[in-house]
């Protein structure tokens, strides 16, 4: 470590600090600036979490009468349980419940097996398939406009969920992840983020670890809002969502 | 060893790893980490391996520890990431023709030529493994672009020049007129008050470098710099020059919840008739100012009971204790006790032990820093409650 040579001014910013014995201030700015990127990074995960607090409560209060009225759609077509909860893997590998509006037959997992070969996802980390047998009639509509995601907003306010972030997988993908795919939990999952407003579910699994890593690497304040702004359009438009 | 050992194509796919034991070699940075969870890049060696372990498909990894086990441990417990079976086995002596590979250098690259024989050539080994893991990530993330060179919720500043190959953490603050790179790497938490240049260079965690000021072919961690070139090494820096940052926001140290607050105002409101209190402080092994016991008893922690509920202090935590106190100790409870959360009540106070720094207590506290926490706190909860039912309204 060497004071610049090559830049006589700077030379003389060390000398003459060092002659007036004014290091005290320099040891002060030094402080300051510490002190300011600190507060900085607390007000980045301050920021965060009431964007989280303020838009799940919004956004349960506006959507209360479509959650009533999917709750009475589920149990009207086939009386089984409203919310269907599910292990997922959390930040840092951490295992949570996640909830969602049922929108598959009860024995959805065991009928799974059988439709295994017709993934449309070809690395058979992810599944997914059109015209899924195992998707109820409610489960369709739900399903297409994103309803399923809506209960998740209790898993935000608990913090176990942010808004935007990447998507929680289950410990099944995860055990087939690869050593890049893990850096993926590194953030707080989300309800939405980039590859949702995207493509969502026609982005194959490559291309959704590679947008995940662009937003946790590039997030910020106004990006999270762009992109709840942008998911409102997408999920009305039901694009690539089946 | 340098190439990734195959795997058992019998039974569970298993990985036997051994981690070198070269404690001796560090007597000049005295890190309290063996030299295998020292960090290369963006993580520390042995998670390179386990990544590695993670692509090739192994379900199992077996590791073989002679130094400092229980730092490896910890170390693994707290990364919960990896979807695969990971055992620590300590040893007295590594049998390296039982193991798969020896984590001495990165999986899948040659190592520097040679190996480490004293301080200075350990650290000038890390520092090659290091320059060799960055040339491998750049060339590996080139499709990605910047965003995988650069961490989260950085603040660079316009017109500083990034020349590749470079890796910047996550939350640094890169002030203007720097130049970073070729062949830096500034970690995670870093700020660079501005028109600095890092070249060669490693800019460790959570490290302040003040301004107008050049890192060549050296290693900057917190207040102390260490010059490759020269050989050379500063202990601790002036503060306007170098410093060490305190982690903030997900690295931050654990603060008291608001019900261990409570019932700490409620045991201090209930020792006042103990009347024990003392105005002088004490620096703990961890550099913290925390208030003089005025005497062995428990009620003596009065004033540890005030720095719960202003946050600064755990209720439940291995007791502080100046530097001198843990002295005598081996080398790695000393770091054990370094690293533990510090709180008022411990472990020992559960199974009646009070008196700080006597034998028994000690041993408490390292069962306490390095044992099942969980456990732990199960019966301090227990513990506490009695306590805390005892106390007449």
């Amino acid at each position: 470590m060497e004071p610049k040579e090559n830049n006589p001014a700077d030379v003389n910013f060390w000398s003459e600090e060092l002659l007036s014995g004014r290091m005290e201030h320099w040891d002060r700015f030094a402080q300051k600036k510490m002190r300011r990127w600190l507060f900085t990074i607390r007000l980045i995960h301050g920021l965060k979490r009431m964007l989280d607090i303020v838009g799940s409560l919004v956004a349960l209060l506006i959507s209360s009468p479509i959650i009533a009225l999917t709750c009475l759609a589920i149990k009207l077509d086939d009386g089984g349980p409203v919310l269907f909860k599910q292990i997922r893997v959390g930040e840092g590998g951490r295992l949570f419940r996640i909830w969602k509006f049922r929108s598959m037959v009860l024995n959805a997992d065991q009928i799974k097996d059988q439709i295994l070969e017709q993934n449309q996802h070809a690395d058979g980390v992810t599944f997914k398939m059109k015209d899924d047998p195992r998707i109820t009639r409610p489960g369709k509509w739900i399903r297409k406009l994103s309803i399923d995601e809506f209960p998740q907003f209790v898993n935000v306010l608990k913090g176990e969920m942010s808004l935007v972030g990447p998507r929680p997988p289950v410990p099944k993908e995860v055990a087939l992840y690869g050593a890049r795919h893990l850096r993926r939990l590194c953030a707080k999952p989300g309800i939405t983020c980039l590859w949702q407003i995207g493509g969502r579910a026609d982005i194959d699994f490559e291309g959704q670890v590679r947008l995940d890593l662009q937003y946790i690497h590039s997030q910020s304040f106004w990006q999270d809002i762009m992109i709840l702004l942008k998911t409102v359009p997408a999920v009305l438009l039901g694009k690539g969502a089946y | 060893m340098t190439d990734i050992p195959a795997i058992q194509v019998e039974g569970p796919k298993v990985w036997r790893l051994g981690l070198p034991d070269w404690s001796a070699l560090d007597s000049l940075w005295r890190r309290d980490l063996p030299f295998a969870l020292w960090t290369v890049g963006e993580q520390s060696l042995l998670f390179h391996w386990l990544d590695a372990a993670v692509d090739q498909g192994t379900e199992k990894v077996v590791l073989t520890v002679v130094d400092r086990p229980l730092a490896v441990r910890q170390h693994i417990a707290e990364a919960l990431l990896w979807p695969i079976e990971i055992e620590v086995r300590s040893a007295a002596a590594l049998d390296l023709s039982a193991m798969d590979a020896l984590v001495d250098c990165l999986p899948g690259v040659p190592p520097p030529a040679a190996a480490p024989v004293d301080a200075w050539s350990l650290i000038e080994y890390w520092f090659e493994l290091e320059q060799a893991w960055l040339i491998q990530f750049t060339r590996e993330t080139a499709s990605f672009g910047d965003f995988a060179a650069i961490g989260r919720h950085c603040m660079i500043a316009p017109g500083v020049q990034l020349s590749p190959p470079y890796w910047i953490g996550d939350f640094v603050s890169i002030g203007p007129g720097s130049v970073v790179g070729p062949h830096a790497v500034v970690g995670s938490g870093s700020v660079l008050a501005g028109g600095n240049r890092i070249e060669r260079a490693h800019v460790g965690a959570y490290t302040y470098l003040g301004p107008q000021t050049d890192l060549l072919d050296a290693v900057m961690q917190g207040n102390e710099l260490t010059n490759l070139q020269r050989r050379a090494h500063v202990k601790e820096l002036e503060s306007f020059v170098a410093a060490g940052l305190k982690p903030t926001g997900v690295n931050a140290p654990p603060r008291p919840s608001l019900r261990d607050r409570w019932r700490a105002l409620r045991l201090y409101l209930n020792w006042t008739r103990f009347g024990c209190s003392s105005d002088s402080t004490f620096t703990d092994c961890q550099g913290q100012q925390r208030p003089a016991l005025a005497d062995s008893s428990i009620h003596a922690r009065r004033p540890w009971l005030k720095e719960v509920m202003l946050g600064r202090m755990l209720l439940f935590g291995v007791a502080p204790r100046p530097p001198a106190a843990i002295a005598d100790l081996p080398q790695e409870w000393q770091s054990l006790l370094r690293q533990a959360p510090t709180g008022a009540l411990g472990y020992a106070d559960v199974m009646g032990v009070h008196e700080i720094g006597s034998e028994e207590e000690v041993l408490h506290a390292l069962f306490q820093a390095g044992g099942d926490a969980a456990h732990c706190r199960q019966l301090f909860e227990a513990w506490i409650i009695n306590r805390i039912a005892e106390i007449p309204i």
